[in-house]
C-alpha cells in the first residue's frame, strides 16, 4: 500500500519546518510527500526548498486563496494508493502513518478520520482542548457505531485516492471543505471509520478575535453544507438522525439560552450552575481519560465560550439559511510558533 | 466542533456508546437500509420530525417552566402591577 501526503501551505513559516519534521519523523514513513505552496510570501518557499529530495514540493501558478483549491491543485501529483491530508501548522504523532495503514487494511473502508488535539497554548485553546476531547471521545465514537462520522477532520483524513478522485470533487462552494467531502462518501454509502490512535496536533486560535472568525468559517461552512446536500438527509436514517439532533439542538438551544436569560435571570443564573456542575464532572472524566490534566478546570472559562458560541452559531445560521448571504473567504488565523 | 454546546447530543450519544457496548452491537451499516428508497425517505423524515419535535417540545417547556416561576421579570412585573393600582404603576414604570 503506497501513503501519499498532501499538505497545502500558504504562508506558513512559523509552523512549516516543525509539521515537515513530524511527517518525515514517522514509525512508517510516507511513500511519498507532497506540499503545495500556494504562493507563500513568507519564508514557506525557502523552507520547503531546504527538504527538497525529501519532500516533493510544487507552487501553484497563482494564489488561490483558499484550502481546497491548493489540495485540488496538489492531488494531480498524488500517485499513492492512500492520500493523508493535513495542514501546515499541524505536527503528526510518530506512529499517524501505520494507524492509517492498519485501517485501511479492511478493503471497504474508503476514509478515515483521525484524531485531533490541540496544542497547549493559553485558556482558549484548553478550552478548544476540552471540545475536542468531548467531541472525539463521545460525539465521534458514537457516529463510528452508528455508522455516520459526522466530519473528516481537515488536520487528520485519509482517503482511498480511487475512490476520492471518482466520487469527490472540489466545488468550492462552502467554506468547510472537510464536511463537504464528508457529506459525498455518505451519500454514496462509501464506509468511514474514526481511528482514535491516529492523531494529530494543531493550532487553535488564542485570542478571541481569532476564536470568533474561526467559528464563523466552522459554523458557517456548516450551514452552507447543510443547505447544499439537505436532500439527501432522509434517504439515510442515521444521517436524518444525527443531523436532526446537532443542528435543532444548535438552533433551539442556542436561542433559548438568551431568551431564558432576558425572561428569568435567576432560573437562567441556577441553570448555569447546574450545566457547570455537569460539565466540570465531563471535564474529570476527559482529563483522566486524556491525561491532560487542565482540562478538570477547562469548564469554568467554558461557560463563557457557550455564549459566544451560541451568538456565532445564530448568526450564521441567520446570514446563510435565511438571507442566504453566501460568505466564501477563507479565514486563516495567525499562527504561534512551533519548535521543529 | 459539531455543536455549540455539550448538551443534548452529547448526552444521546453517550447513550449510544453505553448501548453498544452494554449489548456488544455490530456497527450498523447503510447497507442493510440500501434497498426501498420510498420507505427510507418516510423513515429519515419521521426522525427528522421527532428529533425537531423532542428538542422543541423540551424547549417550549424550559422556557414556559422559567416564565412561569417565582423570580421571572413576567412574574415580577405582574406582581407589582397588581401590588399597585395598574395605571400609576404603569406609568411609574
Amino acid at each position: 500500500m503506497k501513503i501519499s501526503l498532501l499538505v497545502p501551505c500558504y504562508n506558513e513559516e512559523k509552523s512549516l519546518e516543525a509539521s515537515i519534521k513530524s511527517c518525515l519523523n514517522q514509525t512508517r514513513p510516507f511513500d511519498e510527500l507532497i506540499f503545495i505552496n500556494d504562493c507563500s510570501k513568507d519564508r514557506s518557499g525557502e523552507i520547503l526548498s531546504k527538504y527538497s529530495g525529501l519532500i516533493y514540493a510544487y507552487k501553484t501558478p497563482q494564489n488561490t486563496g483558499n484550502k481546497s483549491s491548493a489540495q485540488e491543485y496538489g492531488l494531480q501529483f498524488i500517485t499513492g494508493d492512500i492520500v493523508v491530508m493535513t495542514d501546515a501548522d499541524t505536527l503528526l504523532k510518530i506512529n499517524f502513518v501505520e494507524e492509517i495503514e492498519k485501517s485501511f487494511s479492511d478493503t471497504q473502508v474508503v476514509a478515515v478520520a483521525g484524531r485531533v488535539q490541540s496544542i497547549a497554548y493559553n485558556w482558549l485553546t484548553l478550552c478548544r482542548a476540552y471540545e475536542y476531547a468531548i467531541g472525539q471521545n463521545i460525539h465521534k465514537v458514537a457516529q463510528n457505531y452508528i455508522n455516520y462520522i459526522f466530519v473528516m477532520p481537515g488536520a487528520a483524513s485519509a482517503f482511498r485516492v480511487e475512490t476520492f478522485r471518482k466520487y469527490i470533487s472540489f466545488d468550492h462552494d462552502t467554506l468547510t471543505e472537510d464536511l463537504d467531502f464528508t457529506y459525498k462518501l455518505h451519500y454514496n454509502n462509501l464506509k468511514i471509520i474514526y481511528n482514535p490512535s491516529a492523531i494529530s496536533y494543531t493550532q487553535d486560535p488564542a485570542d478571541l478575535k481569532n476564536y470568533i472568525n474561526q467559528l464563523r468559517r466552522w459554523f458557517g461552512g456548516g450551514w452552507q453544507n447543510l443547505v447544499k446536500h439537505y436532500t439527501s438527509a432522509p434517504l439515510n436514517l442515521t444521517m436524518a438522525f444525527e443531523l436532526s439532533l446537532l443542528y435543532f439542538e444548535g438552533v433551539i438551544f442556542s436561542v433559548l439560552l438568551f431568551l431564558i436569560i432576558i425572561i428569568n435571570t435567576w432560573m437562567a443564573l441556577w441553570l448555569l450552575v447546574g450545566y457547570l456542575a455537569i460539565a466540570t464532572i465531563i471535564g474529570i472524566a476527559m482529563a483522566i481519560k486524556e491525561k491532560r490534566w487542565a482540562l478538570a478546570i477547562a469548564p469554568f472559562p467554558y461557560m463563557i465560550l457557550i455564549f459566544v458560541n451560541a451568538y456565532v452559531y445564530l448568526e450564521q445560521f441567520i446570514k446563510e439559511v435565511i438571507f442566504k448571504k453566501r460568505n466564501l473567504i477563507w479565514f486563516k488565523p495567525e499562527r504561534l510558533d512551533l519548535k521543529p | 466542533m459539531i455543536t455549540p454546546f455539550i448538551g443534548l447530543s452529547t448526552l444521546i450519544h453517550l447513550i449510544l456508546i453505553i448501548i453498544y457496548r452494554l449489548f456488544h452491537l455490530k456497527k450498523s451499516s447503510h447497507l442493510l437500509i440500501y434497498k426501498y428508497r420510498s420507505i427510507r425517505a418516510f423513515l429519515g423524515l419521521s426522525i427528522i420530525f421527532s428529533m425537531f419535535s423532542f428538542i422543541f417540545v423540551s424547549a417550549v417547556f424550559m422556557l414556559h417552566a422559567s416564565a412561569v416561576e417565582k423570580h421571572s421579570e413576567i412574574h415580577i412585573i405582574e406582581n407589582f402591577i397588581d401590588s399597585h393600582d395598574g395605571q400609576v404603576a404603569l406609568n411609574q414604570l
